[in-house]
């Protein structure tokens, strides 16, 4: 276990990345650029032909790292003089959990061209998404004590870890029908590296009154594939070597992890300044072969009342229960065994109303399933195009439980060069102590072909 | 539109120097956490246990035992016993036999003329005995017949020995010893004769004891040439020397079998401080194993019961009791087995036994054939078999109105090392501090109630004492007794519940202590406001479950 706290550590500290937190609030009203599409296939851009910079990672990097339930604020609150008051961090602390997601993800390839009457893209990106988070139940009775829970029987999820590295290979299609535009995109996978605590379960009940009778009830399941170094001594009774039990970058790690996704989006215009939009994004999965392990701890359904004055009486005998109890929560069983892992799934519903020519108004509400809880986002935006090469987006998000989200974005085009910078919360910048939520995306695309007269349509 | 050229560049460069400063600012106040702290409260199971009377009884005494009969009554035995060593009670006296012979003149004239001479002579051996014992027969485990024999004849001597009370697989003792000539005077020859594993009938055929029959017969046979005068002589002596008997039997006279003296300890009673109880029929019962074929008299003597102050309570016997015969096997290799009882019929010792005291002592003095009635046989065998023991019976039949024990332990001081588990981490009760709260079912027609005293040791007028720091409770915690009628049998069990509450500042006081002492208070329960006797069975319990719930203060360096 302290292999995989260490781990855990390791990949909280080096990755950015959160396989539920990639939720962006911003580019996907920068609708001339090919990113927007990437939350929604059926988002055309106007240019027609548009191509990531050739330039590797230049061509497109988001990075996007939020923090759930807890702030530099919060932990300020609790803070008196040179002690941190965990008592009252755990009551400023309202959410259910909290903890750092984090996602990176570059662009290698992101090309668009027309091909008769559809927009055809292709695009090879590499995502890297971090999900640890602190069950606050689990934080709560640690800080304040089992006490704090008597007569309640509670689910302690603990540490709760997601991490998910793959390459997305995409073919995208869209076709702009009169009032209508659907889109999809069509992804191979290829998975690096995975590690999932959320089988793991665990639950707690203390009996309402004195003795305080307690039940411990545990089990589940820890799955790792790809570059997630082994963490028993043992698998499947075989011991591991020293190798195998060290982070390194194996190419036969990397192999025989594929998956299969698909994104799907549609537009319709209501009315010439009213459009709505919808989309379902990354519905698939990755079937991990390589390297893949699974870590099953034993069922352990444990009561306990109080000693009995034989086990009080002699210590060997009071020692010899605790031990066979405490070998009850240790036992872990590895086994090289593949397994599937859906990518978490999200949907985008929005709606535009066309004010002017150029100005626009835009709602955008997001949803993702994620360690058992919806976490929705919702947007309100303004977006203007000034002149004809500069787009200008700003925004005001209900975020990752947060209110204080005022997004910013631009793209402007020099050229056949069209550079763009999103940012989802620059409070962050000006209030840095009390901003949950950072999210990064810059690069460049070239871009040819003018803009056709699909956007806007009033005139 | 013309999109400035710095346009980018200072819009990162005013967010960076906005980024940071704020967040520089908010990093140092995050380093300046030093610490943590928390002030948890927790909740732990930590009893549940079932305690039956033969718990209490087996903590608290070493020296006796619990004896459940089949309708799970229980009784409290301490016992004691004591045994007789193999030893001979009888001593077979030592019997010495003389014969001596001459020869008158017409005598050696017939000796010269015929070249031998003959005599017989027949008598009973007679055993002498100390004790007025008449013995009839014995078997001899260990013993020897020596013959000496003094010549001063010049010629050849033969003797013949004849016991024909004494035998061997039905074989009378017949011994014959040879006197022959050599030249030299006097001839004397000596014989020893093993009698292991002999009979002797000492009745003379069922009309006698104490005898054996013996026959003499010499011949002495003339070696030509040598001279005879008057004045040669031949001097017999014979000597029966019997060590010890396999058995014996015969009156065998008064013995003093054994006296022993016996101290039973009533240990369940040590740590009591108060009184004031009744048990019903409580007995001193002595048990007796005899393979002895002889009349026994027990007499007690001295039956006393000493009191934690170490004074003596004699018990009083019925003066015609205290005195009693025990049935005695009437064949070898039989065991009688009986037993005889000082109970409240024939004694006060009911009422002295509910004194609670430490210790019963008596001296026990048993006698055979103490009437002295010689007309009637006895028997005894080598090894004795007699084994004596006691035990004091005390029913858990009883009336407790009060009955306070007091028990008393060491305590490790709880210091400020033991709430350092690393250095860098103090632990110390909160503020809530903590409670210890028991809850008891109650199948047992006891209540009870208790409280700590926790002591410091302390030098007072130069002398090492101790001082008491805290009681908790403050006032006693009850344990509350099952429900009894009025014959003292349950109705339902009692519950109670107790909290026992620790505040941070008695905390600190416990801290300090380093010894405590229990004091136990109970009684029967009772029916109504009346204390009726009542009984305790073995399946009677007190289920005991106790819970912490207490609020720690942790604080540690990061």
């Amino acid at each position: 276990m302290r292999r995989l706290f260490f781990f855990l550590i390791i990949v909280i500290i080096t990755d950015t990345a959160s396989v539920y937190a990639q939720t962006e609030t911003t580019v996907s009203f920068l609708r001339r650029t090919r990113q927007a599409s990437m939350y929604n296939p059926a988002f055309i851009s106007p240019y027609r032909t548009s191509v990531g910079m050739p330039v590797p990672v230049l061509g497109n990097i988001n990075l996007n790292v939020n923090l759930r339930g807890i702030d530099i604020n919060t932990v300020l609150s609790a803070k008196s003089g040179e002690v941190l008051d965990l008592d009252k961090l755990s009551n400023e602390i309202n959410t259910n959990s909290f903890g750092v997601n984090q996602f990176l993800g570059l662009d290698i390839i992101n090309v668009q061209l027309p091909v008769k009457n559809y927009q055809v893209g292709i695009n090879l990106t590499t995502r890297v998404s971090n999900f640890v988070e602190i069950d606050k139940t689990f934080f709560d009775f640690i800080v304040k004590g089992n006490a704090t829970f008597i007569g309640q029987s509670i689910d302690l999820r603990g540490l709760m870890v997601n991490s998910l590295a793959y390459s997305e290979l995409g073919v995208s299609v869209a076709r702009e029908f009169e009032r209508f535009s659907v889109g999809a995109r069509f992804k191979y996978l290829s998975g690096a590296g995975y590690l999932s605590s959320n089988d793991l379960r665990a639950n707690y009940t203390i009996g309402a009154n004195a003795p305080f009778e307690t039940r411990v009830k545990l089990g589940g399941t820890v799955r790792a594939a790809g570059l997630v170094p082994v963490l028993l001594d043992t698998i499947d009774g075989r011991v591991v070597n020293s190798d195998e039990k060290n982070f390194n970058v194996r190419a036969d790690k990397l192999t025989d992890n594929r998956g299969y996704a698909v994104d799907l989006g549609m537009t319709y215009w209501i009315n010439p300044r009213l459009m709505v939009h919808g989309s379902i994004l990354d519905l698939g999965y990755i079937n991990w072969q390589s390297s893949a392990y699974q870590y099953k701890f034993k069922e352990v359904d444990v009561q306990f009342g109080g000693f009995s004055f034989e086990q009080i009486e002699d210590a060997d005998f009071r020692q010899r229960y605790l031990d066979s109890l405490g070998a009850l929560f240790e036992t872990a069983q590895g086994s090289k065994e593949g397994f599937n892992s859906w990518l978490p799934a999200r949907f985008t519903v929005g709606a535009d109303y066309e004010l002017t020519f150029r100005d626009r108004l835009g709602v955008l509400l997001q949803g993702q399933y994620a360690a058992e809880q919806w976490r929705p986002a919702f947007t309100m935006a303004y977006s203007r195009q000034v002149g004809t090469n500069w787009d200008l987006t700003a925004n005001y998000s209900y975020f990752n439980g947060t209110f204080n989200n005022l997004g910013f974005g631009t793209a402007v085009k020099w050229g056949a060069a069209q550079i763009y910078f999103v940012q989802d919360n620059i409070l962050f910048y000006f209030f840095p102590e009390s901003a949950r939520n950072v999210s990064l995306r810059l690069g460049v695309n070239l871009v040819w072909g003018a803009p056709n007269a699909r956007t806007p349509r009033i005139h | 539109m013309r999109v400035p050229k710095g346009l980018f560049f200072i819009v990162f460069l005013s967010l960076s120097l906005a980024l940071s400063s704020c967040f520089k600012d908010a990093l140092e106040e995050i380093e300046g956490i030093k610490s943590i702290e928390a002030s948890p409260e927790f909740a732990v199971p930590l009893v549940d246990a079932s305690l039956s009377i033969s718990r209490l009884y087996n903590e608290n005494s070493a020296a006796g035992f619990l004896e459940t009969d089949s309708n799970n009554f229980m009784t409290f035995l301490f016992a004691d016993s004591d045994s007789l060593s193999p030893r001979q009670l009888v001593k077979i006296p030592d019997v010495n036999l003389g014969y001596e012979l001459k020869m008158d003149a017409g005598m050696l004239a017939q000796f010269d003329a015929l070249g031998r001479f003959s005599s017989t002579f027949s008598s009973y051996a007679v055993f002498k005995t100390a004790n007025k014992e008449r013995l009839k027969s014995y078997r001899i485990r260990k013993g020897s017949f020596i013959v000496n024999i003094s010549s001063r004849f010049r010629h050849n001597t033969t003797l013949i020995t004849t016991y024909p009370t004494i035998t061997k697989n039905g074989f009378p003792l017949i011994d014959t010893i040879r006197a022959i000539y050599n030249g030299q005077l006097p001839q004397v020859v000596n014989k020893t004769i093993v009698l292991d594993g002999y009979d002797v009938d000492l009745s003379d055929g069922g009309i006698s004891y104490n005898v054996v029959p013996y026959l003499l017969e010499l011949d002495i046979v003339k070696n030509q040439g040598q001279p005879v005068d008057v004045n040669d002589l031949i001097t017999v002596t014979e000597t029966f020397d019997i060590d010890e008997y396999s058995f014996i039997k015969g009156y065998l006279g008064k013995i003093n079998i054994i006296n022993t003296s016996e101290n039973t300890s009533l240990d369940i009673f040590d740590k009591q401080i108060e009184h004031n109880l009744f048990l019903n029929d409580p007995k001193l019962v002595f048990r007796l194993e005899n393979a002895i074929g002889m009349p026994l008299t027990c007499k007690i003597s001295n039956l006393v019961v000493t009191s934690a102050s170490g004074q003596d309570f004699p018990v009083t016997i019925d003066p015609l009791k205290d005195t009693f015969t025990l049935a005695y096997p009437l064949r070898i290799g039989d065991r009688i087995y009986s037993e005889y009882i000082i109970d409240k019929n024939n004694s006060n010792i009911d009422s002295l036994i509910s004194t609670a005291p430490q210790n019963i002592k008596y001296y026990l003095e048993f006698t055979a054939n103490y009437l002295e009635r010689s007309s009637e046989d006895n028997f005894l065998i080598w090894d004795n078999a007699f084994k004596v023991s006691s035990e004091a019976r005390v029913p858990l039949d009883l009336k407790v109105l009060n009955y306070a024990i007091k028990s008393s332990g060491t305590l490790s001081p709880i210091t400020d090392v033991d709430l350092k588990p690393d250095p860098g981490i103090d632990l110390n009760l909160g503020q809530n501090g903590a409670t210890l709260s028991f809850i008891a079912e109650n199948y047992l027609p006891f209540e009870a109630n208790f409280q700590i005293d926790f002591r410091k040791k302390a030098v007072i007028n130069g002398k090492d004492s101790s001082i008491s720091l805290l009681l908790l409770p403050s006032k006693p915690s009850k344990i509350i007794g099952s429900t009894v009628d009025a014959n003292g049998n349950i109705i339902r069990p009692g519950e109670s519940f107790n909290d026992l509450s620790l505040t941070k500042e008695q905390f600190d006081l416990l801290r300090q202590c380093d010894s405590y002492d229990l004091i136990t208070r109970a009684a029967t329960s009772n029916s109504n406001g009346s204390f009726p006797f009542v009984k305790v069975y073995s399946n009677q319990y007190l289920r005991l479950r106790a819970g912490f719930k207490g609020n720690v203060k942790v604080k540690s360096r990061i």
